[in-house]
């Protein structure tokens, strides 16, 4: 299962699947976030990719 | 003897559907306008077809009913502004504690979400509007030396107007609140450099992000079903004060110290801080990370006005993220 860090426990994100579908907030209450839900994962991939993204891969099964 | 309505008794309130098909009827923000509202658009033509007598044929509806506000002006307030720009960039990274948050808005070109809008109606109030999935079609930025709230220019195109109640925000922003101005911050560039640094010679700036959204009809609909996005664009501008050859130099001569003509675009960096007039810990900026700042030259003037430069910022993709970031600081404890 997908599982996603961040930098710290306050972090929270919300984002938009690719019909327009509200996505989240996603709240990351422990620092990491496990999902398989379709729309999470493709806003977390997105912004995980990011430089100075506060959130970033743990590991991702395909 | 009967008395004129008034113009002025308005707040355009908003809200982020869950979905397409999931209309609000709750603002999440409420807001007053400097100008603009929705407004439901359709088009009539006539029937063009030879008649005895030489007088236009009678009207029909096209059945491209939807609607649009292309002229929304807002000020900058700290909660709303948050719903405006998750409407363009689609992604909202919350990190902070109370009683600052700050919100990184991301994911610029990505699909957005979906934005019921809702107004009273001017005449008296008593008939409310509601327009139903919208896409947010463009947002720009403007300030100059008048201080004064930042100004926030929206656009959106949605597909069906109704005439439908709802509940209002509580509360709705109102110009006590606070905003966020440009008086007081700092502002930043720089004409060849990744990083921008303070410059205390913006006259004036405005900056637009557009996505043009088209509302496409159908032979058979009766109002519009489906919008077409189109590609981001954007449009930067700057009034300086002027006091160097930097950037005029560079347009041409591809280099900032440059003097013979060259193809080499040169890139630099434009930071647009804003401050809160109430909460202190509160801000939002607009980082460009990767910008080439051409200067047209400047004309004498007989009349020795001040000296200024126009300057067209064209906006490069950047080495990570979008191609303008806004950070906002503020109150909300969620993500948008």
């Amino acid at each position: 299962m997908p599982t996603y860090l961040s930098k710290d426990k306050s972090v929270q994100v919300s984002g938009s699947g690719p019909n327009g579908e509200a996505v989240g907030p996603i709240v990351f209450k422990t620092g990491s976030y496990k999902t398989e839900d379709a729309l999470e994962v493709g806003v977390l991939d997105e912004l995980a990719l990011l430089d100075d993204s506060p959130v970033s891969f743990e590991q991702k099964e395909e | 003897m009967p008395l004129t309505s008034p113009s002025n008794n308005y707040i355009v309130g908003i809200a982020k559907q869950t979905n397409e098909a999931t209309v609000n009827t709750v603002e999440e923000y409420g807001a007053p306008v400097f100008s603009g509202t929705p407004l439901p658009v359709e088009g009539v033509d006539r029937i063009a077809v030879t008649d005895a007598a030489a007088i236009d044929g009678d009207p029909f509806k096209l059945g491209d009913q939807h609607w649009e506000a292309q002229n929304l002006v807002f000020p900058a307030f700290g909660l709303h502004l948050g719903r405006l720009l998750f409407s363009l960039w689609p992604t909202d990274t919350l990190t902070g504690s109370s009683p600052n948050f700050s919100h990184a808005f991301s994911a610029l070109g990505g699909a957005t979400t979906w934005q019921t809008m809702m107004h009273t109606d001017i005449l008296g109030g008593a008939v409310e509007w509601t327009y139903e999935a919208g896409q947010c079609a463009g947002m720009s930025f403007s300030a100059d030396e008048n201080g004064g709230p930042l100004r926030v220019g929206y656009q959106i195109v949605g597909k069906r107007p109704t005439v439908a109640s709802y509940t209002n925000a509580t509360p709705q922003s109102t110009s006590t609140d606070g905003y966020f101005t440009v008086k007081g911050a700092v502002l930043k560039y720089e004409a060849d450099s990744a990083t921008p640094a303070t410059e205390l010679n913006v006259q004036s700036f405005n900056l637009a992000v557009s996505r043009p959204v088209t509302p496409l009809a159908t032979a058979d609909g009766q109002s519009v079903a489906y919008l077409g996005i189109g590609k981001i664009s954007f449009d930067l501008t700057l009034t300086l004060l002027k006091d160097d050859h930097e950037m005029v130099r560079g347009a041409f001569f591809g280099a900032v110290g440059g003097s013979t003509p060259s193809l080499t675009i040169p890139t630099g960096s434009v930071e647009i801080n804003c401050v809160h007039t109430i909460n202190a810990g509160h801000s939002f900026k607009l980082a460009i990370d990767k910008v080439a700042l051409f200067e047209t030259p400047p004309e004498p003037d007989p009349a020795a006005s001040p000296l200024t430069s126009a300057v067209t910022g064209h906006i490069f993709k950047p080495a990570s993220g979008d191609h303008v970031k806004p950070t906002l600081i503020n109150a909300r404890a969620s993500a948008y």
